[in-house]
């Protein structure tokens, strides 16, 4: 049984339940209102995003899911990495995505509640900033320098133990 | 990655990601170093530094600045905390960095919402217990320095913490901490104490300690291991008609390690009692006397244990190895898992008995998971190979040390095809043997074609022919090889197709063959296109480097091009190494890397060799030449710019003559150079100028998060002779 997905701009996809169920919002949904024709409105994603992100979810879509477990959180190690990304994913975030088209995936994917890609456009991101220094990462990203230069100063003396550590 | 798309106009506005929720930022932050976050993340803005300030993880190096601006300071900084990792400062010498470890842990006084916390040194203790409330874990591995328990180098009683941690132990008491802490879920404790006289036991230690689900103990004392027994066994004295209250009803993973103490008879029915959910147990450095093992089959019998490692144990029993493990897997019912590691076997004098287990499992036994490692003269014989692939068919796993003939000709034919046949599910094979003496005859490879339908990873080690049948017919499934110690002398012409392998290593390339073993590599690589990992190491890397032949690099770059970890161990680069890992447009090279506009190198990805490249290792004596401020700007430099992703870097120099920077080494003077200059890291001046260096580095390359950088202790005459050359 297909399942129809509505984007804001109106764009219908018809996508296989297994697909769809690459999101955990949709699978919620599924689950409690079963089969249905009628189109699921997602009034948060637009149609291209909508179409990366189903792209993602046809390519993973024999993989286990992932499993949630809040209650071992405690055992995990400590600190993730940035470098494991699956050569797939890394030219799937690459081929023509620009910042704009990325964060919008990273907002969908967590509108609908999809942690790998949620996990993988937050690695992108965190890789960007990773070789920068505070200066080119306003300039990549577009954000103004809000500090005044008695903050900024102040700021960097708080963490100066941190920059060469 | 794409920096911001600079239209034909070269004014589109990029994306502001600033725009994305907080979480979202918190959750980017959270894949990136704490020197990352908030060292300089912080400074971008208000909204970062506020990402900075709710960081969940912070991972400390016990710097001389951490120390000078105070551990509670930043952990004031950052009231959202629930991970603490702190480390000594590896590129300090080692006293130095154990001191300022020490330092550092003694300022901590708490956290309001810190769970876990991993350190080498218990000086972190009392913080810990006094002052996190919501504390679920905590880590204290062993200290760098041998210490005891009433340690106290910095006068911390009295000056951070309450005067109570001033008997001695007291941070290292194991019964203490649990009654005072009793929702810990997980503890290690390094030469752990628990009262030593039943009188404090019963007043200041738990009765249950519900929470907790994974312990782990190192540097036991025999005086403990008593203590912990009569812990585990309760109140003697308590009413027998009433069931008695385990001590750790939850605990699920126990690892003890027993630093060669006797193990009391009594530990198995005690344990059996006070943790009746175990499933893991690790037992290490433990001398174990005739009974252990039938004391243990017989407590056990109702646990459901999956998991038992013996790690450097020696063990006592009858008919050997086989038959030990055989005892076991039939006296266990769910035990899914069994490892010896580094064990010694014990043969009891004729007559000896042991007797027979408790319950009998009978075939199909659950076992997924075997590794038989030892050491000593008593081996496994290729019989009791066969007879573990018969008996256990549901392994997953199936790691041993077996006679030096078991992958050659005949040998093979006793096991590998009942093996292939029977093992459908083996994913994992590992064979390790030791010296080939011995052996009747030449060995000869077998035509035996043992293929295993899911098999993932291959581990070799020391087998007399190259076994290119075994490796042949499962290359489709790989996705790691590892070659430790082969004569590597491929079949000529031969190509094996490894269309998943991702890892390969090679070990071991000996001196005199590494030609041809380089040859047997790059012919492996060849067949390779996915490969990721690549890791060579030469048989005496840190003596002396084997000359790495110029068309090695080009020919790996075309034939393996995802390469993003390459680690090259005791092999001479050649000089253009560096430069055939840079983009190959002719940019201008600017010695201030940090200071180029990002989006210039970011163009270049596409035409970058190994553009995620994310391990550099090239360590061995003088592996690359001597660090200059010219062969930095010409090599090095670009090389690291053009590579982002890059986080840690090994580099084994032929020397350094930094002049400017105020970095240079002794020339070797007369006497030195009648000593071995040429490796030698245990020189104080020279290791503080190369670890002046690898700050430096990780400073100018800011994307960088790990880097080591080791030469001989002074330069050769005609080395710095060179340098002078290079610098006019």
């Amino acid at each position: 049984m297909p399942v129809i997905l509505q984007a804001s701009d109106g764009q219908q996809f018809t996508i296989s339940k297994p697909v769809a169920e690459r999101s955990m919002l949709l699978k919620n949904m599924l689950d409690d209102v079963g089969e249905n024709e009628q189109a699921i409105p997602l009034p948060n994603v637009s149609g291209p995003i909508l179409a990366a992100v189903i792209e993602y979810c046809e390519h993973h879509k024999d993989e286990a899911m992932p499993a949630a477990d809040e209650d071992d959180k405690v055992f995990e190690a400590s600190k993730k990495k940035p470098d494991d990304i699956d050569q797939w994913d890394a030219d799937f975030m690459k081929q023509g995505k620009g910042n704009e088209e990325l964060f919008e995936i990273i907002l969908a994917a967590n509108y609908l509640d999809i942690k790998p890609l949620l996990d993988l456009g937050c690695k992108t991101v965190a890789n960007m900033i990773k070789g920068k220094t505070p200066e080119q990462i306003r300039e990549m990203f577009n954000i103004e320098n809000d500090f005044t230069p008695d903050e900024e100063e102040q700021i960097r003396r708080e963490n100066e133990w941190a920059a060469d550590a | 990655m794409h920096a911001a798309p600079a239209g034909p106009g070269g004014v589109s506005s990029p994306a502001n990601i600033h725009a994305l929720p907080f979480e979202i930022l918190s959750h980017i932050a959270s894949y990136l170093a704490t020197r990352h976050v908030v060292g300089r993340l912080s400074t971008v803005s208000h909204r970062f530094a506020e990402v900075a300030r709710d960081v969940a993880t912070l991972e400390l190096d016990a710097s001389e600045a951490v120390f000078d601006f105070g551990l509670q300071r930043i952990m004031q900084q950052h009231p959202r905390l629930q991970h603490l990792v702190l480390t000594p400062d590896r590129n300090l010498p080692q006293g130095r960095a154990a001191f300022l470890l020490d330092r550092v842990a003694a300022q901590f006084t708490g956290h309001p919402a810190l769970k876990d916390i991993h350190c080498a040194t218990d000086l972190i203790v009392p913080g810990a217990v006094d002052g996190c409330p919501t504390l679920q874990s905590l880590r204290v591995e062993p200290h760098l320095n041998e210490t005891d328990g009433s340690y106290d180098p910095v006068g911390l009683v009295g000056q951070f913490c309450q005067e109570k941690w001033a008997a001695p132990g007291l941070r290292r008491n194991l019964a203490w901490i649990l009654h005072t802490r009793p929702e810990l879920r997980r503890v290690q404790l390094d030469d752990p104490h628990l009262w030593l006289r039943a009188s404090h036991r019963r007043r200041q230690a738990p009765a249950q300690v519900a929470a907790l689900r994974s312990l782990s103990l190192t540097s036991m004392a025999a005086s403990s291991l008593l203590s912990l027994v009569e812990l585990l066994q309760g109140e003697q004295d308590s009413d027998a008609s009433e069931p008695r209250t385990a001590l750790f009803p939850n605990l699920i993973e126990l690892s003890m390690e027993i630093d060669y103490a006797f193990m009391p008879a009594a530990m198995f029915p005690a344990l059996s009692l006070g943790c009746p959910n175990m499933a893991s147990l690790t037992l290490s450095t433990l001398e174990a006397p005739p009974s252990l093992l039938p004391t243990m089959a017989k407590a056990f019998v109702s646990l459901p244990l999956e998991k038992l490692v013996f790690d450097k144990c020696s063990l006592w029993f009858v008919n050997g190895w086989s038959a030990l493990v055989d005892y076991l897997t039939t006296a266990l019912p769910n035990l899914k898992a069994l490892e010896f590691e580094r064990c010694l076997y014990r043969e009891l004098p004729p007559g000896r008995t042991i007797p027979s287990p408790p319950v009998h499992v009978v075939a199909p036994f659950p076992l997924i998971s075997l590794k038989l490692y030892y050491i000593g003269d008593f081996a496994l014989s290729v019989e009791d190979v066969r007879h573990f692939v018969d008996r256990f068919t549901s392994l997953k796993d199936l790691r041993l040390d077996v006679p030096p003939g078991t992958c050659v000709d005949t040998s093979m034919h006793v096991w590998a095809p009942a093996a292939a046949d029977k093992l459908k599910s083996l994913a994992r094979l590992s064979l390790k043997s030791g010296s080939v003496h011995g052996m009747a005859s030449m060995p000869c490879e077998s035509d035996v074609m043992p293929r295993f339908e899911k098999l993932a990873y291959l581990s070799l080690t020391s087998c007399p022919v190259f076994p290119s049948n075994l490796i042949r017919c499962n290359g489709e499934t790989l996705t790691t090889l590892k070659l430790n110690y082969l004569p590597a002398v491929l079949p000529a012409g031969s190509h094996i197709a490894f269309p998943k392998l991702k890892r390969l290593v090679v070990r071991g390339i000996s001196t005199l063959g590494h030609k041809i073993c380089l040859a047997a590599t790059a012919a492996l690589t060849f067949g390779a296109p996915s490969l990721e990992c690549l890791t060579m190491e030469s048989f005496s890397s840190t003596t002396m480097s084997l000359e790495l032949p110029a068309h090695f690099l080009p020919d790996l770059l075309v034939s393996c091009p995802k390469i993003r970890s390459l680690r090259l161990s005791g092999f001479r680069m050649p000089s253009n190494a560096l430069q055939l890992l840079q983009p190959p447009s002719p940019s201008p090279s600017s010695h201030s890397s940090s200071l180029a506009p990002a989006a210039e190198s970011e163009n270049n990805t596409s035409n970058t060799p190994w553009p995620h490249l994310a391990t550099f290792h090239v360590w061995g004596a003088a592996s690359l030449p001597i660090a200059t401020p010219t062969w930095e700007r010409t090599h090095l430099g670009p090389f690291l710019d053009s590579h982002r992703e890059l986080a840690s870097l090994h580099l084994g120099l032929s020397g350094i003559s930094l002049l400017d920077e105020g970095l240079m080494l002794p020339r070797a003077d007369d006497q030195a150079r009648k000593r071995d200059v040429n490796w030698d890291t245990k020189s104080q001046d020279a290791r503080g100028v190369y670890a002046s260096y690898a700050r430096r580095l990780l400073k100018r390359y800011v994307w960088l998060d790990d880097v080591l950088v080791s030469g001989p202790v002074a330069m050769e005459p005609r080395a710095t002779g060179d340098v002078r050359n290079s610098l006019a």
